[in-house]
Order: structure tokens, then C-alpha cells, then sequence
């Protein structure tokens, strides 16, 4: 298993790993973030994007916006929107290896601190930010609506 | 009660309504956002931040973060960020009048579509308040965050 910074090349993958992974969708109303956004973050340079191949194929992939970077603020906090593992490939670590090195990539540019939401019903996710070593916070659920 | 643009001057007042309403806590570690941040949330040029104010006192006020403006989406997201009244002054219409002003103004700048995250933690008004106002419920989620 590698990973490496995520490019353009890869965005139709990315996009359907990110799709059937029913633990990332915020919305009621919407199924995943709008492709256009997706492709975006792909080439911010605002932003690490990191995947992880195994045998030529996705296992999982990472992306975190340096939010700090458009703010003044005491600290410099990232935002882990994405952290997701296909089903296949979890339990042998991938997520872990991505994470680390997001928060490499995250310390090299600057960041002091970093949060995430993690789905309330993610048991996995929980455990596994708490493992890293993040505290659990409060609890929100996601509103949206049309103009 | 008058909505105005909250200025950097109104700044001691608001983070101290701010941190005064536990409903605005995510983390586990910071009881509120710093205050650094939040002065630079008054003065965010892609932001909207309005205030209540009776008898010379702030009881309100609305923050929604609209950087998706000038972005090239078909759907331009604004983030509701804070939206509080303190409680001496609740149940009065406070929360609605700075929400719709909040709204117009977002709308003028091509918002598509508002998205904000309500507490569990309390009793639920704002949810019902925010499903009053045409919001679906989505997902729940958990704020998690360290130091690094």
C-alpha cells in the first residue's frame, strides 16, 4: 500500500469511493458533495489531498482544508473533511497511515491544531480520532436549506 | 430592537455574549472561539455579522460565513455560523428578525443554499427554530479536535 498526494487523474475514483461511503453524507437532502467542489479540492493548494493505492486501486483517501490560512486567529486550526476507507481495506491500518501523514503534510505548513466532525454514528471514527488523540466535543446535527 | 452591521467597537459585547451562551460550545477543550478569530469574523469581507440591540445593549446577533460568493459553483453554500440571543431576551422574535435579515443579505450575494450545524445539547430550540425556517435535518455528527 502507498500513498501519495491525490491529482486530477484521479477524481472519478475518488469521487465514486466518496459516493458509496454512506457514512459521509451531512445532508438529507443531497447524497455528496457536488463533483465541481469534490474536483476542486483536488488542486487547492489550500488543501492536502492524499489517497491510498493498493494493486492499482483506491483503498482510501484523506482531505483537509488549511482553514487557517484565510483567518487570523490565535491558532492555526486545519479541518479534516474527508477521511474514508473502503470498506475492503479497513482494519489493516490504511486510515492510520493517512492520517499521519495528512498531519505531517498540516505541521509542515503550519498548523498547531486540527478538528474533524465525525459521523455520531460511526462508532469507528470516534474511536479512532479519540485514539489519535482528539477529545470528543458536543454533539450537532447538520441543517440545510434552499434560497 | 434594532438589526444594524456589527463594527469591531461592538466587539467586547458580542464574545461576551458569545462565551456567555453554552450553546455555542464545540469543543471539548475551548469553551468559545478565540478571540482573535472571532474579531476577524466581524471584519470578514465574505461574512455577514449583525447584531440586536435594545436600550444601548446587544441581546443578539448572527454570523454567516459566505465564502462560496465568488466561487465558480453552481451552488454557492453560506455557513451559518452563530446565531444567538442572550436568554433574558428570548421568545421575543430576536433569533428571527436577525435570521431573516441575515438571509436577505445572502441572498444579495448570490447565495444558493445556507447550511449550519445545531446543537443537540440543548433543548432543541434551534433546530425547531431552523426547521420553522425551511431547514431539512440532515446527519449527526461529533465535534472532535487537538492540538497539534
Amino acid at each position: 500500500m502507498r500513498i501519495r498526494k491525490a491529482t486530477i487523474a484521479d477524481f472519478d475514483e475518488l469521487y465514486e469511493l466518496g459516493k458509496n461511503t454512506p457514512e459521509l453524507i451531512c445532508s438529507a437532502d443531497e447524497e455528496f458533495m457536488e463533483a465541481v467542489t469534490f474536483k476542486g479540492f483536488i488542486t487547492d493548494k489550500n488543501c492536502v489531498f492524499l489517497l491510498a493505492e493498493s494493486k492499482g486501486k483506491i483503498a482510501g483517501f484523506i482531505l483537509a482544508h488549511t482553514e487557517w490560512v484565510n483567518i487570523i486567529a490565535k491558532d492555526k486550526y486545519a479541518y479534516i473533511c474527508f477521511l474514508v476507507v473502503a470498506p475492503e481495506f479497513r482494519k489493516q491500518g490504511v486510515a492510520t497511515k493517512l492520517y499521519s501523514d495528512c498531519i505531517k503534510k498540516l505541521k509542515s505548513m503550519g498548523a498547531t491544531a486540527v478538528y474533524s466532525w465525525a459521523n455520531a454514528k460511526g462508532k469507528e471514527i470516534i474511536r479512532f480520532y479519540k485514539k489519535q488523540g482528539f477529545a470528543e466535543g458536543q454533539k450537532y446535527v447538520w441543517m440545510d436549506r434552499q434560497l | 430592537m434594532k438589526i444594524r452591521k456589527a463594527t469591531i467597537n461592538d466587539f467586547e459585547e458580542l464574545y461576551s455574549l458569545g462565551k456567555k451562551t453554552p450553546e455555542l460550545r464545540v469543543s471539548a477543550s475551548e469553551d468559545f472561539m478565540d478571540a482573535d478569530e472571532f474579531k476577524w469574523s466581524i471584519k470578514n469581507p465574505d461574512g455577514i455579522f449583525l447584531l440586536a440591540e435594545d436600550k444601548g445593549k446587544v441581546i443578539g446577533f448572527v454570523y454567516a460565513n459566505a465564502k462560496d460568493k465568488d466561487r465558480a459553483f453552481e451552488n454557492k453554500y453560506a455557513c451559518l455560523v452563530y446565531l444567538t440571543v442572550s436568554s433574558d431576551c428570548r421568545r421575543k422574535g430576536v433569533g428571527k428578525k436577525l435570521y431573516l435579515k441575515c438571509e436577505k443579505q445572502l441572498k444579495k450575494l448570490g447565495i444558493t443554499n445556507i447550511y449550519g450545524w445545531a446543537t443537540l445539547e440543548s433543548k432543541g430550540e434551534i433546530l425547531k427554530f431552523m426547521e420553522k425556517q425551511g431547514y431539512s435535518e440532515g446527519h449527526k455528527y461529533v465535534w472532535v479536535d487537538k492540538e497539534l
